[in-house]
């Protein structure tokens, strides 16, 4: 599971749907979410989280696209495996890894220190609020 | 609202200590108290249900004051609407399934004994004795006979602890039927941290007779709030590699389920790990049966 800090910086609601807009390091992100806790709140500080597998990326991306998540990226280090590989990247917000097929590896030619762009879904990201914060 | 607030000297395995206890919490919440054998939880229902006295204190139910040792008052346990169930069930050896429940019930009403027989699954069972029942069936009985007496507290020990573990699953989601069916005020001790997860509103850890923690049981046990959905407590069984990912089997209740973990996650996760399972809302399929 990917990690990132990030602080809370807008919140929009309708009825029990809430998007939440947050700053990582710079890094602007959006995340959906129901029933807002009362530890979520603008300034909090909180651990953005997301799953490897629900990472895409993108080489010389132009034109716009629905992902709500939408970075830059160096690709570190990418361990192959027959079917899936799992690409290591440092951003601004911090270090993500990703897993993607093998078959896109190849269709991208994915290799260290390529530059990528991060998309990621707002509906995938989750958060974590520490209660000694 | 339930307010209870007792000290008592206690003596222990390692020697005498002090339950000290402020403990309030919400009308209809099943609340638990979690903690070691001998950290002076099942002292703390005894008190509630008034067959033990504290050495000072105070409890008050729903308004009523039950117990106040500054103005003497101590309602005796008949007067104290409480139902109690314990792990070894002690149901009457000589009565049958229905005279147990007769027996227990203050203002006799056969239509009601009728209605709870059948809600709890029990009709069929009604005219056996307790030694021709399982041990889920004997407990499933033992519940029904605190709820007949229409407590104001529900209080359970340890009630699914010498159960296996499908019987004791069916048992959760029993309690929590009955508990919220009867808007019960429920207090359940355990320390099973799933059932502690799967049941409780809110969970007080007890050590040494003090009380450590009170809160959700994500606050309690994770010290965080997360955004997820879903999610349940429960161990990883194994790890295995498939290609360049991770299988992880966890068990969740009866059933085992296999999520994927990346690398960065086995760094700090492993066999017998105790963990947190969660889904967003958006996450899963749900297909009609």
């Amino acid at each position: 599971m990917n990690r990132l800090s990030a602080l809370v910086t807008g919140i929009a609601q309708h009825e029990a749907l809430y998007l939440l807009e947050l700053d990582a390091s710079g890094v602007p992100l959006a995340m959906l979410l129901f029933d807002l806790n009362p530890f979520f709140r603008i300034g909090s500080r909180v651990t953005v989280l997301f799953k490897e597998s629900e990472v895409a990326l993108a080489k010389k991306l132009s034109g716009e696209v629905s992902f709500s998540n939408r970075f830059s990226a160096i690709v570190t280090a990418i361990t192959h495996g027959s079917i899936l590989a799992d690409v290591t990247l440092q951003s601004r917000a911090g270090e993500i890894d990703c897993i993607i097929t093998m078959q896109s590896v190849i269709r991208l030619e994915l290799k260290e220190n390529d530059e990528v762009t991060v998309l990621i879904k707002a509906s995938q990201i989750s958060l974590e609020a520490h209660l000694d914060d | 609202m339930i307010r209870l607030s007792a000290t008592k000297k206690l003596s222990g395995a390692e020697g005498p200590f002090e339950l000290s206890v402020d403990l309030s919490f919400q009308q209809e919440s099943l609340v638990t108290l979690y903690g070691k054998s001998g950290s002076g939880k099942t002292t703390l229902l005894r008190i509630l249900a008034g067959l033990e006295k504290p050495d000072q204190g105070f409890i008050e139910v729903h308004g009523h004051v039950w117990f106040d040792s500054t103005a003497k008052v101590n309602l005796p346990p008949q007067k104290r609407k409480v139902g109690l169930v314990f792990q070894d069930y002690a149901l009457f050896p000589t009565m049958t399934v229905m005279e147990n429940l007769q027996f227990a019930q203050e203002k006799k009403d056969p239509e009601k004994i009728s209605a709870l027989l059948e809600l709890t699954g029990l009709a069929e069972l009604r005219e056996r004795f307790p030694s021709r029942l399982s041990g889920g069936q004997q407990q499933r009985v033992a519940l029904a006979r605190a709820i007949i007496r229409e407590p104001e507290i529900l209080l359970l020990d340890e009630p699914l602890s010498a159960l296996d573990q499908k019987t004791r699953a069916m048992l959760q989601d029993e309690i929590l039927k009955f508990h919220k069916r009867f808007a019960l005020t429920t207090i359940l001790v355990s320390h099973d941290k799933q059932e502690v997860f799967k049941l409780s509103d809110s969970v007080a850890i007890i050590e040494y007779g003090k009380i450590q923690r009170h809160g959700t049981p994500l606050e309690v046990f994770l010290n965080r709030n997360t955004s997820n959905k879903f999610s349940f407590a429960s161990t990883i069984l194994s790890i295995r590699k498939v290609d360049c990912i991770y299988l992880a089997v966890i068990g969740a209740g009866n059933e085992l389920v296999e999520v994927v973990l990346s690398k960065g996650d086995i760094e700090n996760l492993h066999v017998g790990d105790e963990v947190l399972v969660a889904s967003k809302a958006f996450n899963p399929i749900v297909i009609k049966l």
